[in-house]
């Protein structure tokens, strides 16, 4: 591991992409806002009143926060936002992790769990078989006891458990 | 000031039962170990074990999950001193002084000075919520909407000015805690908003599930961004004699001790919360303290200043949050979502109606601080050897607990892939340093703030005047106003002005 880090995306490419993002995240806002009275009625403010303000305050200030970024492009530009290898590394976290939502939807989270430990423990952490096997059977059967029988809180199912008996 | 003793007593009856004991040192257990565990800290280690607590009574439930933030709060300063990572970002500040302590190989000195600090903040603190809290509810039984709405926007005016962030990417954070909070039915109209045609989104985002990706999925992130993360290990092991040793050179520090309660204290009462203390105590300690030079190179002076006022203003938060129904840090903002939940309003009526639970809680805090510092040095050995396990399996393990955490809260797939999006939400605002607390803050005074404008205006028949028609509203205003305009003014200059 002792190569150089290799920069891979700059600050200035995120922090103006981010704010972009947040003022369209607030133009929806507004959308959402305006299916409703904006002003005032009868009793005051209505109901659209408030989230229209909000996510007016969402653009504006996204935007001068963009323009604060072009300003400053050039320090912002010469800043790493993220290396290849560090890129590499949230990459390899995030997709087992949107992939176990995913599998937990179809198969239950007990299923769902001991695969993604399978995983990420024994396939890209590379331990030992033992370790592996202890924690990725071992998780969900203890989560199994603790929400079913001592929280009485039920997790959610799927086809395995309904094959053996339990819904 | 002392006509509270008597509630005291009856609240310690009610806390020093022998199963609120045990729910104290387990909660104080776990709350180490989710402030030792990076990607775990107190909001969303209180989040995870909320929607366990919804069977339970109230005083019980309160007391499982207070005794989790404050345990929390030691085991951030266990990690900062033996790892120099800060398991909470309340102490960074105390891993100035008490890491290259640890390496000059004075750990025990470091780790029996950092307890024995918290502890004496956390009791100046719970000194006094316990004092003022009459004083308090009775000042705000004068409050009317305009009055909270004033109050509830200094709380936001504080973070943008003092809370360290850039004013405007705070006032974003806010704004997107706001907007997140209208979603689902408006209190006021009966009407379903911003639910753009999901069914899933009219009963709201949950806030647990905001702070689940938040913090929890989005600080997993951030560690998993480094490869491997090596841990200095440095001797963990304590000998009793040098804990008795420190313990004894400990009240030397006096000066520091008070200094730092006054200001945690302060800084809990107003919204400014611990992080924030913790700085300025160190702060003020290095500009006035006569050992103020040696402040970083191992000085316990300084360990002492961040220690006392994280506990102190932690402790001391308590007050307008239950008086008000005002959090001033995120974990507290969590706790306040709880009271909802279990059907307590927060605010003056609660000391009326459910004295046994405010007693409760303000007498359980006395004793699970208590229990904090025994355990906080008994287990150092233990959560040493965790932090050793290597973080590609607890790190899973945490995605695991999330995961579980998330569909408790409401059992709705819909909230597990909106984990993930506030996750990488999270992620994206705390690297471009857009702070997140004022956005938890936010989605839970969201509904309150939001009715209590709509009614004063409807008090002042449209005219926003009405919150300078009193003078302690004009007053809360005015100061609110400063507290947005000037940052606000003095960054647009210097950001043009580049």
């Amino acid at each position: 591991m002792g190569q150089e880090p290799t920069p891979f995306i700059s600050r200035f490419a995120v922090e103006s992409a981010f704010a972009l993002f947040l003022a369209a995240f607030g133009a929806v806002i507004i959308k959402g806002a305006l299916e409703f009275n904006i002003g005032w009625g009868d009793i005051g403010p209505e109901a659209g009143y408030f989230p229209f303000r909000v996510g007016t305050l969402i653009v504006l200030a996204s935007l001068i926060n963009f323009c604060h970024a072009i300003v400053q492009r050039k320090k912002l530009a010469a800043e790493v936002f993220l290396t290849r290898e560090q890129t590499r590394n949230v990459v390899a976290f995030a997709i087992p992790v949107i992939v176990l939502v995913g599998v937990t939807i179809a198969v239950g989270i007990y299923v769902a769990a001991a695969l993604f430990l399978l995983f990420t423990v024994g396939y890209i952490a590379r331990h030992r078989l033992w370790v592996t096997i202890a924690v990725a059977v071992g998780t969900p059967l203890i989560l199994f006891v603790l929400f079913e029988y001592v929280f009485l809180t039920p997790l959610l199912k799927g086809p395995l458990e309904n094959w053996l008996g339990w819904y | 000031m002392f006509e509270n003793f008597p509630l005291l007593a009856q609240g310690f009856a009610l806390a020093v039962s022998p199963y609120n004991i045990l729910l104290m040192i387990v909660g104080v257990f776990l709350g180490i170990l989710v402030g030792v565990l990076p990607g775990l800290g107190a909001p969303n280690g209180v989040t995870l074990l909320m929607p366990l607590t919804f069977g339970m009574n109230p005083v019980s439930a309160i007391i499982l999950l207070t005794s989790m933030y404050w345990g929390a709060l030691y085991g951030g300063s266990t990690t900062s001193i033996l790892f120099n990572i800060p398991g909470e970002p309340s102490s960074v500040a105390t891993t100035f002084d008490g890491h290259p302590m640890a390496k000059a190989g004075r750990a025990t000195e470091a780790l029996t000075t950092a307890f024995l600090s918290s502890g004496f903040g956390a009791l100046t603190g719970v000194a006094t919520v316990t004092l003022l809290s009459s004083w308090a509810t009775r000042f705000a039984l004068r409050f009317s909407p305009v009055e909270y709405f004033t109050v509830f926007m200094l709380a936001f005016g504080s973070f943008v000015a003092f809370g360290g962030g850039a004013p405007i990417k705070t006032v974003v954070s806010i704004a997107l805690g706001f907007a997140w909070a209208s979603i689902g039915m408006d209190t006021v109209s009966g009407s379903m908003r911003l639910t753009y045609g999901f069914p899933e989104l009219s009963r709201g985002i949950s806030l647990l599930v905001v702070v689940i990706g938040l913090y929890g999925i989005a600080e997993l992130c951030q560690t998993m961004q480094e490869s491997a993360a090596t841990v200095e290990p440095v001797a963990s092991r304590l000998s009793p004699r040098e804990v008795i040793r420190a313990a004894l050179v400990w009240p030397r520090y006096w000066i520091a001790l008070l200094r730092s309660a006054c200001i945690g204290i302060w800084m809990g009462i107003t919204p400014g919360g611990p992080t924030a203390s913790t700085f300025m105590s160190y702060g003020i300690g290095r500009r006035f303290s006569k050992a103020g030079a040696r402040f970083g190179t191992g000085e316990p002076e300084g360990l002492v200043s961040s220690e006392v006022s994280d506990q102190a203003a932690g402790c001391a938060a308590m007050l307008p949050m239950l008086a008000l129904g005002l959090p001033s840090s995120a974990t507290a903002a969590v706790l306040l979502g709880g009271l909802m939940i279990w059907g307590l309003t927060p605010g003056p009526a609660l000391f009326a109606e459910r004295p046994d639970f405010v007693w409760g809680l303000i007498a359980s805090m006395y004793v699970s601080n208590v229990v904090c510092v025994i355990m906080a040095l008994t287990t150092v050995p233990l959560f040493a050897a965790i932090l050793r396990a290597p973080f590609t399996i607890t790190g899973p393990l945490i995605v695991i607990v999330c995961l579980v955490g998330t569909w408790t809260v409401g059992s709705a797939p819909l909230d597990l892939w909106l984990m993930l999006a506030f996750g990488a939400m999270g992620y994206f605002m705390s690297r471009l340093r857009y702070p997140v607390a004022p956005l938890v803050l936010a989605m839970v005074l969201g509904d309150r703030a939001e009715d209590a404008f709509r009614q004063s205006m409807i008090l002042s028949k449209g005219s926003l005047l009405v919150f300078w028609s009193n003078p302690l509203a004009g007053t809360i205003a005015t100061l609110a106003l400063l507290c947005f305009v000037f940052p606000l003014y003095s960054a647009v200059r210097r950001g043009l002005g580049r």
